[in-house]
């Protein structure tokens, strides 16, 4: 059985193809989504999902989330004492899905397909496919998240059809234009922004409420850390989901024994993201440029990414385009949706007729050049020459001819590079390969240099000397941000070590954390009640048994309901 | 083997049946991990949708008066209009800025983009009194100094005189880095090439300074030479032509001469007098070392000067 993970920057989902259809399943709390945040309690036992995340704002120090923003880097978290690698979190998440899967399907699970925002670099992209080893996954493939998106809706088409899909997730923006015909869903462009997301825009917020609010009533700077932040991050982040059906909304903030009030309306709201809202114009005007599609061409804009519920990005996007897009499914769900059909044309599904899936390389991949120009009368050093373009169909294969620069030239230092800039200095070194020629006149000896790059991103270079025929070849390795075989096989062992809460637990622990989380939210009285009844469930929880604990999780619940009618979700 | 014996059907400009061949091809190969298959096919349908087309440009190329009619939208018109307006005066600020604050009120959408970018690039690219700032902002907008650009095969032209600008616009920037950055104890050659062609008119004081003639300097003067359609205006004319000159003028050098001498003669004379004291010889050692340094610097310009 393969299932298909949305592996998120704030959010995770796990779903495969049953009877026909794709199908997300629920983790032990009942919920579709899982949050993307781990925590380690006292008695180090590892927590993942609603209870992590409502330890955030209590045990800041033992909790992390939004480390998919640090995939592919050598940064780690450091929770309680111990020390992670992004990659290790996002394994321990997706440990947690792949349990959830098994309980829910009643067999065990190894194959797995991950998605990726589609503008993931080669060290992101491998961090990710770390991660689901890490799991335990045989990581079958990594499959953009726009693409996911389109394929969730394109099934639904007969006729031939262009999509455009604007994914903004938690912490990355991507843009894909893909067009099915004749049952072949083909990518034409993507470009993306992997800096930009959601949490920018609760970020945002919690700056404007700092400034203006924050600095009087004493509340550190956010660079400090100080354990505030969670508080005032999560309230920022409700603010900005009411603003979605309400015009304005409230934050209210308990620092040293005072509430702090604060209201954002719309307009306010509108004013303070406007500098991001500009970002997220030149990722879609370089798509639509890279696939020579007319924007009026388009038979659809699909929406990915909880994000896209914001009715300024809405009205963005309603405005570029001169039309509605399209909201059939959930932006939540529909790459996980997206993945579990591409599971399901993996276990190549009888119901699903044939869909054949290309895709293209994000980025441009070449070297480094000296030109010359007016029949080399003047030198142009540090080009990048493009050799592979990005948009480019993939696996692809193209080489260009290098030659020598003087005389008696004894060796060619070919740099490899990715990125999009005419000078080097601005783009990212990949690697070099040095290669040996014959001495010779300038420019007699060449060096034919061939970039190969298959549909999992990675990327080999070739280069041949055309007098002698000598063979050269680089492997890019070496990236500190990108873990060795052995290193995954010594993390492994380091993760068995874990001891994760059981899963039949899962339930107290997320009612305890909200409980906790309250407590430390809320002043005078209805701390006290808070307080009352944490102590009744804990002693519930004590007297070993189950029924009586489930019962008095069910009242815990519904008097919390009470205090915080909406649910953080 | 042609591109249409490789896609199993006979030459045609039907894009449907173009597509409909790689579509069956494709499905046939794609579960095999054999890449190369799939390279050549790929190639193949690329190259035949490109003879469909027969070769001419792509299928649209939208520009604003075709744009126009999909719009009912009086004050969008009316947007479009004082575009192309601008657009036809040549000014690329005034163009740009209209644009832009069309788009922020939402006038414009992603459908006007396409043929106002083209119609821009033309513009700028022939626009000399565009300030440095205005031309990185428009720049940076389109992204035009990335490698791959899909207008860049379109109009190599006027990407060539792009670039060219790019290019002095970056060495400029350069420039004027290097003369605030201070490298090692003393001033090098580069920065002190840089200080000497960037200010205004040579004020008397200063001549002598700009007489001193370094390879960075001559090489600092061709670039501006080369750079001259763009960035020539930036520089003080009279300034440049004291560093290109020949030689200081007479007058100049006699004083020096007159003022050394003076030098070395009031050294020479108070050393005079201790020679006959005794171990009074020792005194000239440093006169000999300073002799000696003299000489060696002498001898490293007149090598630059014949190198030149």
């Amino acid at each position: 059985m393969i299932v298909g993970i949305d592996l998120g920057t704030t959010n995770s989902l796990v779903g495969l193809w049953r009877d026909g259809e794709p199908r997300l399943i629920p983790n032990a709390l009942g919920q579709l989504l899982t949050p993307s945040a781990v925590s380690i309690d006292d008695s180090g036992e590892v927590l993942v999902g609603a209870a992590a995340r409502d330890r955030l704002s209590t045990h800041p120090q033992r909790t992390a989330a939004a480390f998919k923003r640090y995939m592919g880097t050598n940064r780690t978290l450091t929770l309680g004492d111990k020390a992670f690698r992004p990659e290790e979190l996002s394994a321990l998440v997706l440990r947690s899905l792949k349990a959830d899967a098994e309980t829910w399907l009643g067999e065990k699970i190894d194959e797995a397909i991950i998605t990726v925002p589609a503008y993931f670099s080669d060290a992101q992209r491998k961090a990710t496919r770390a991660a689901g080893e890490l799991a335990g996954f045989r990581v079958d493939r990594l499959l953009n998240e726009p693409t996911a998106a389109a394929l969730a809706y394109g099934l639904q088409e007969q006729k031939d059809t262009r999509i455009l899909v604007v994914d903004l997730g938690g912490g990355t923006f991507d843009v894909s234009i893909l067009e099915l015909f004749e049952g072949v869903m083909e990518v034409r462009a993507t470009a993306g922004d992997n800096f930009l997301g959601g949490e920018d825009f609760v970020d945002a917020i919690v700056d404007a409420f700092l400034h203006e609010v924050g600095g009087t009533a004493g509340i550190p700077p956010r660079a400090t850390g100080a354990p505030i932040h969670g508080a005032l991050r999560r309230q920022a982040e409700l603010a900005k989901r009411r603003l979605s059906e309400a015009e304005s909304a409230a934050i209210e903030l308990v620092h040293r024994d005072r509430t702090l009030n604060w209201t954002l309306t719309r307009d306010r709201f509108a004013e303070l993201t406007e500098p991001l809202m500009q970002r997220i114009r030149q990722p879609i005007e370089r798509a639509l440029r890279d696939s020579q599609i007319h924007p009026d061409d388009l038979s659809h804009i699909v929406l990915a990414g909880g994000a896209t519920r914001m009715p300024i990005f809405r009205r963005t996007i309603a405005r570029l385009f001169r039309r509605l897009p399209a909201q059939q499914v959930s932006p939540d769900e529909v790459v996980a949706r997206g993945a579990a059909v591409q599971a399901g044309l993996q276990m190549q599904d009888a119901a699903l007729k044939e869909i054949v899936l290309t895709d293209v390389a994000p980025f441009t991949l070449g070297v480094q050049v000296v030109e010359g120009i007016n029949r080399g009368q003047r030198l142009v050093h540090d080009l990048f020459l493009p050799i592979i373009e990005r948009n480019t169909v993939i696996p692809a294969s193209r080489s260009k001819r290098l030659v020598t620069l003087e005389d008696n030239q004894q060796s060619l230092v070919i740099r490899v590079f990715q990125g999009e800039a005419r000078r080097v200095k601005d783009n990212i070194e990949l690697g070099h390969l040095n290669v040996r020629v014959p001495r010779a006149a300038a420019g007699k000896e060449a060096v034919d240099c061939r970039f190969t790059y298959d549909v999992n991103g990675i990327l080999e270079v070739e280069a041949t000397v055309e007098s002698t025929g000598a063979h050269h070849r680089l492997v890019i390795e070496g990236n500190p941000g990108v873990l060795t075989p052995a290193e995954i096989e010594k993390r492994l062992a380091a993760l068995a070590d874990l001891k994760i809460k059981p899963r039949d637990e899962a339930e107290n622990v997320a009612a305890l954390a909200r409980a906790e989380r309250l407590f430390e939210e809320m002043l005078g009285f209805r701390r006290e009640k808070i307080g009352d009844w944490i102590s009744e469930f804990l002693a519930a929880l004590d007297s070993d048994d189950p029924k009586g604990a489930a019962r008095a999780r069910a009242v815990l619940m519904q008097r919390l309901d009470g205090i915080e009618p909406e649910p953080f979700l | 083997m042609s591109c249409w014996q490789e896609l199993g059907i006979a030459p045609t400009i039907d894009r449907a049946d173009i597509r409909r061949a790689y579509a069956s091809r494709l499905k046939s190969i794609y579960r095999d991990p054999d890449t190369l298959a799939f390279q050549r096919l790929r190639a193949a349908y690329e190259q035949a949708l490109r003879e469909a087309e027969g070769g001419a440009g792509p299928p649209r190329n939208g520009s604003i008066q075709v744009l126009q009619k999909t719009a009912p939208d009086r004050a969008a018109e009316q947007a479009r209009a004082e575009v192309a307006a601008v657009l036809a005066r040549g000014d690329a600020t005034a163009a740009y800025s209209v644009w832009e604050a069309a788009e922020r009120r939402g006038l414009l959408a992603l459908a006007d983009l396409a043929g106002f970018e083209e119609q821009l690039l033309a513009v700028v690219v022939a626009d000399h009194v565009l300030t440095a700032g205005a031309f990185a902002r428009i720049v940076a907008r389109f992204q035009w100094d990335a490698s791959v650009h899909p207008l860049r095969r379109r109009q190599p032209e006027a990407f060539r005189r792009l670039d060219d600008r790019l290019d002095a616009e970056r060495w400029y920037d350069d420039l004027v880095e290097r003369s605030r950055t201070w490298r090692g104890l003393f001033e090098s050659d580069d920065r002190l090439a840089a200080r000497q062609i960037l200010s205004g008119p040579p004020s008397w004081s200063e001549r002598h300074f700009l007489a001193n003639r370094s390879p960075a300097l001559y090489g600092d003067l061709a670039a501006v030479a080369r750079h001259q359609e763009w960035i020539g205006d930036r520089f003080d004319q009279q300034r440049l032509a004291w560093c290109r000159g020949p030689k200081v003028p007479k007058a100049n050098r006699n004083g020096q001469r007159v003022v050394v001498w003076i030098w070395v003669g009031m050294i020479l004379f108070s050393l005079l007098g201790n020679v006959t004291r005794p171990g009074g010889l020792a005194v000239f050692l440093p006169v000999v070392v300073l002799i000696l340094i003299g000489l060696v610097n002498a001898l490293r310009r007149s090598h630059s000067r014949r190198k030149r």
